[in-house]
């Protein structure tokens, strides 16, 4: 009996067998000979599956990618020029392999408007984000799009002296507090 | 990401990071842990626990990476024994660990493809409960199923 096997027995004087699969994941034990051949099958199974993927489940693999590398990003502070909502837009056309064209007619945007949106001319409205979430089969859910340009809204906010002291300029009766 | 409280059904956050070589053995001496968890210091290990108390964790996950066959191996998975069972006051940390799993294969390409090897009498609750199907003698989800464990367990937050 190998160590696992041990454990398992000893589990089993305290949970049921139901109870043991909700909360562990474990191998059993297997000879040496006995793992290579269940390998090999698998990768052969494996290389399979790969050669016979379908474009939905191509499509599936990398709009999620794409929603789970933005969910980090969210997490991370500050803002990253490959996350703009500009560039992240570019990827997703990429992947679905529309031409500009199409995807402007899929969403309903006038070509020129696409285009000075993924040239960072123009920044999205909440509308659009809606009918990103619709385009993309709910994968990416509109806040997400959302938070794109939230993120470096924030950033420039932050960061844009120039405005800050201009728009100083414009302000009247300024509260001042002593120190 | 977040548990259930089982007494109240209120949700409670948790948060799942890549273990130290100090948390394993922290975990050696821990009476609710049974295995080896230094044995597994040469996979990806991760630990979550709960936001209000990073000191105590709750569960454990050892993924091996299999880049050549696009596919992460859940290795091991162990939650403490006092959420084990009757007794236990959390819901779903083993399925947090799992969509974790789901989306680290998601986000290194590999379409959501999560592979393990169980032991054979307890083949069946993992087709059950999560959707886990025969690929030869492993288990895998992949593509929507594995989108659905990060659904359920994960959500948009």
């Amino acid at each position: 009996m190998n160590k696992y096997d041990t454990i398992y027995e000893h589990l089993l004087e305290e949970f049921t067998v139901e109870e043991i699969a909700g909360a562990y994941i474990f191998s059993g034990d297997l000879e040496k000979n006995e793992q290579t051949e269940i390998e090999e099958e698998f990768r052969k199974l494996r290389a399979k599956a790969l050669l016979e993927r379908t474009e939905e489940q191509r499509l599936l693999s990398e709009l999620m990618r794409m929603k789970l590398l933005m969910r980090d990003y969210f997490e991370r502070s500050g803002f990253e020029e490959a996350f703009s909502f500009s560039k992240q837009l570019e990827q997703y056309i990429k992947i679905l392999g529309r031409s500009h064209k199409e995807f402007a007619e899929d969403v309903d945007l006038h070509p020129t408007k696409l285009s000075r949106l993924l040239n960072d001319r123009e920044n999205p409205n909440v509308e659009l984000t809606y009918r990103l979430e619709t385009h993309c089969g709910n994968i990416i859910p509109a806040v997400y799009w959302w938070k794109l340009l939230a993120k470096r809204m924030e950033e420039n906010v932050r960061t844009d002296d120039e405005m800050r002291q201009t728009e100083k300029q414009r302000v009247r009766n300024q509260l001042r507090f002593s120190a | 990401m977040k548990v259930t409280r089982k007494a109240s059904g209120s949700l409670v956050e948790v948060f799942i990071e890549e273990a130290t070589s100090k948390d394993i053995a922290k975990i050696r001496k821990h009476p609710g842990f049974s295995f080896d968890w230094e044995q597994e210091l040469g996979h990806e290990v991760y630990k979550l626990y709960l936001k209000e108390d990073e000191n105590e964790i709750l569960g454990l996950l050892s993924l091996k990476d299999y880049p050549e066959e696009l596919r992460v191996h859940i290795n091991l998975i162990e939650i403490t024994k006092t959420q084990v069972g009757k007794e236990k006051t959390l819901d779903n940390i083993a399925g947090c660990l799992i969509g974790f799993a789901c989306a680290s294969a998601f986000k290194r390409g590999y379409g959501g493809f999560v592979s393990l090897l169980p032991k054979t009498r307890l083949i069946h609750h993992y087709q059950d409960k999560y959707g886990f199907r025969q690929y030869g003698r492993l288990l895998a989800v992949e593509y929507e199923s594995s989108k659905q464990l990060i659904d359920k367990y994960i959500g948009d937050e």
